[in-house]
């Protein structure tokens, strides 16, 4: 019963039907059952899943590696232990200078989107937000293909100030066009989805659809009409749909910076992204920049895609699926979900990689195709869900 | 309230001449509205629907810019604040909060600390202090770990309020609070925020549908038709015969609240009847 208050004006209120409900949502099960996840230990297993995951993806491929070889390697190249190796140099090789890059290129890629995906998210109030729906990773991937095209000499005009070798130049290239493209495509999409001070569910879908094919189309003709290109087309092709392109340090030098900045700014981010469950208006009331944390927010969740892209191109839904179930652990708080997207996007992707070298061996499917056979569906499911809801 | 004035300083809130347009048709929801809002007043707008009492809330917020005029809070613009100190300040509260995902009471309410918090630090003391009382003052308490979504109106609308309670506001602007309550909900949540106006001297703005209601939770009525502040003062004087006639139409019968002794309204005749409804006693 409601307790009666005790009032200058009127008499206390009636007595209202106590509601009684049934915890139909997982959280509230954990949290009835008293196993609701701290944040922390939330963290703690993710990272532990995301370790597992690292572990196994470097230890499998053509040559099967065996587990303790993969972390006597790892840890003495890390000099966290000294051990002598009762492994061949061959399988050090292999292990540090293939795998391990790799399959971290795969860990940050899934970070990387798995955050971009919580922060549209969060922005566009909307659960089927993501950078692929929303056409920005294939603005990320149309900047990147144009910087091909173009090449290193005209780069070293733009971003020479940046870094002064020409090697550092070449790195570094790729990754700003592709983070142009998709800071630029992220700003074009929420001004054509933005209705008043709200997003609507079709708007926000068919303006990422729209815009997102207009780029791929644009991207397959530059792959096609070029020359140059047309002879990559397989390397180049492989990577866009969604194939880890790492294979070696080199190209984790400019993506996890890059990458670990991002997460850090989505984090302090999260302060103000939190209140805008409540609307615009509602987040201003309580002391939101509004028109300062959608720039933020666009631009780092942009980024953040596009870092994904160079790391391994058009990997699709991931930024929905793992927002989405970590959603229903942590509940809507920033705070709380960023931190378990870095980690569990990670975990994500590493796994699904492994997979994706695993289902046709010795065929390596890209993972862009396994998330996609695998999201496609659950996409559908939230939208029905989402749609259900509005 | 001159020699106040004069000794210190303006305060509270003062529009002049304010005109403001709705977002998308560009039509002017309000056309030069003045009005003083002194510090520790209950404060009720009413008026017809689409009057403009949403905007004159959302102006007072800070939500809206005015087209023409000024709107100042203690003498200087409201958009010269920054975004944070006003929300340490006024609190406002939309007809129904919504939240775009399920939240947890907790969680909701914690947002009202935005402003008080920093960047990267979590809830301290006062934080955790507020987020409390807030949920004591509104009765809630018992809701902490439940989903908003699943709610009653009634709860939900508490709830509401106390979000706006732990942003420890000095003004409450609240935009019709009890549209969708029942009597008795209602009254509870009118309750909640009397409390606060008395006890604390909290300034409240109350965007009102039921004048009844309006009547007996405020000291002052201001009746808002087409835009423009048509009467303003103590409720039998705003819901005056006259006043009620020119701003909803020759429909109400002004009568004297039996118990509380303070105006309140009547339909003037039952419906589809000429005759107007005989008051017995």
């Amino acid at each position: 019963m409601d307790r009666a208050l005790p009032s200058p004006l009127f008499p206390g209120p009636g007595t209202a039907r106590r509601h009684v409900s049934w915890p139909t949502r997982p959280i509230q099960i954990l949290r009835r059952l008293g196993l609701a996840f701290p944040t922390v230990s939330l963290v703690v297993v993710l990272c532990t899943g995301l370790v597992g995951a690292v572990v196994a993806g470097v230890a499998w491929g053509a040559v099967v590696i065996p587990t303790h070889v993969v972390v006597g390697v790892i840890s003495n190249h890390l000099g966290l232990t000294t051990m002598a190796p009762t492994w061949s140099p061959a399988q050090d090789a292999i292990v540090w200078q293939v795998r391990f890059p790799r399959v971290l290129g795969a860990a940050l890629a899934g970070s990387a989107l798995a955050t971009s995906g919580a922060l549209f998210q969060g922005l566009f109030r909307n659960p089927m937000a993501d950078p692929f729906v929303l056409g920005i990773s294939s603005g990320a991937a149309f900047g990147a293909t144009l910087a091909l095209l173009v090449g290193p000499a005209a780069g070293f005009a733009a971003v020479g100030f940046l870094a002064p070798t020409a090697a550092g130049v070449q790195a570094m290239f790729v990754p700003a066009a592709g983070a142009v493209g998709a800071v630029a495509t992220a700003f074009v999409v929420f001004r054509i989805s933005r209705r008043g001070a709200g997003f609507l569910l079709t708007d926000l879908l068919l303006a990422g659809f729209a815009v997102g094919s207009m780029l791929t189309a644009a991207t397959t003709a530059v792959l096609v009409l070029n020359d140059q290109m047309a002879v990559r087309l397989r390397l180049v092709f492989s990577w866009l749909a969604g194939g880890i392109a790492v294979n070696g340090w080199g190209h984790l030098a400019v993506a996890a910076p890059v990458v670990l900045v991002g997460l850090g700014v989505a984090y302090a981010l999260a302060h103000w992204l939190d209140p805008l469950v409540l609307g615009e208006a509602g987040a201003a009331s309580v002391g939101v920049p509004v028109a300062m944390t959608i720039r933020v927010t666009l631009a780092t969740g942009a980024i953040l895609a596009a870092s994904a892209v160079t790391l391994g191109g058009l990997i699709g839904f991931v930024g929905l699926l793992v927002p989405h179930m970590l959603r229903r652990l942590t509940g809507p708080s920033n705070r709380r979900l960023l931190p378990a997207c870095a980690f569990g996007g990670g975990a994500f992707l590493v796994t699904a990689d492994l997979l994706a070298r695993y289902v046709l061996a010795p065929v390596e499917l890209p993972v862009g195709i396994l998330t996609a056979m695998v999201g496609g569906p659950a996409f559908l499911v939230i939208l029905r869900r989402a749609r259900r809801a509005s | 309230m001159a020699e106040a004035t004069r000794l210190h300083g303006p305060r509270g809130f003062r529009l002049e001449g304010v005109a403001a347009t709705y977002d998308t048709s560009g039509a002017e929801a309000l056309c030069g509205v003045s009005l003083t809002i002194e510090p520790g007043e209950f404060v009720a707008v009413v008026g017809p629907n689409g009057a403009g009492k949403s905007t004159l809330l959302q102006l007072l917020a800070g939500l809206v810019e005015p087209s023409r005029g000024t709107v100042t809070l203690d003498g200087v613009a409201l958009r010269d604040h920054r975004r944070r100190d006003l929300a340490r300040r006024i609190a406002w509260l939309p007809q129904r909060l919504e939240p775009a995902f399920d939240i947890t009471v907790a969680d909701l309410v914690a947002l009202g600390r935005t402003a008080h918090r920093s960047l990267w630090g979590g809830d301290d003391v006062a934080d955790r202090r507020a987020i409390d009382g807030a949920l004591a003052a509104t009765d809630t308490t018992e809701f902490r770990g439940r989903l908003v979504q699943e709610l009653s109106g009634g709860e939900r609308q508490r709830v509401a309020l106390a979000m706006s309670l732990a942003q420890a506001p000095e003004v409450l602007l609240l935009d019709e609070p009890t549209t969708h309550l029942d009597p008795a909900h209602a009254q509870g949540l009118l309750d909640v925020v009397a409390r606060k106006h008395l006890d604390e001297g909290l300034t409240v703005v109350a965007v009102f549908h039921d004048l009844n209601l309006a009547a007996l939770a405020a000291g002052r009525v201001v009746v808002i038709n087409d835009g423009l502040v048509v009467a303003d003062g103590p409720p039998a004087l705003a819901l005056a015969p006259s006043v009620l006639a020119q701003t909803f139409g020759p429909v109400m019968h002004t009568v004297t609240h039996p118990v509380v002794g303070v105006a309140q309204v009547l339909p003037a005749r039952a419906p589809l009847s000429v005759l107007p409804l005989e008051i017995s006693r």
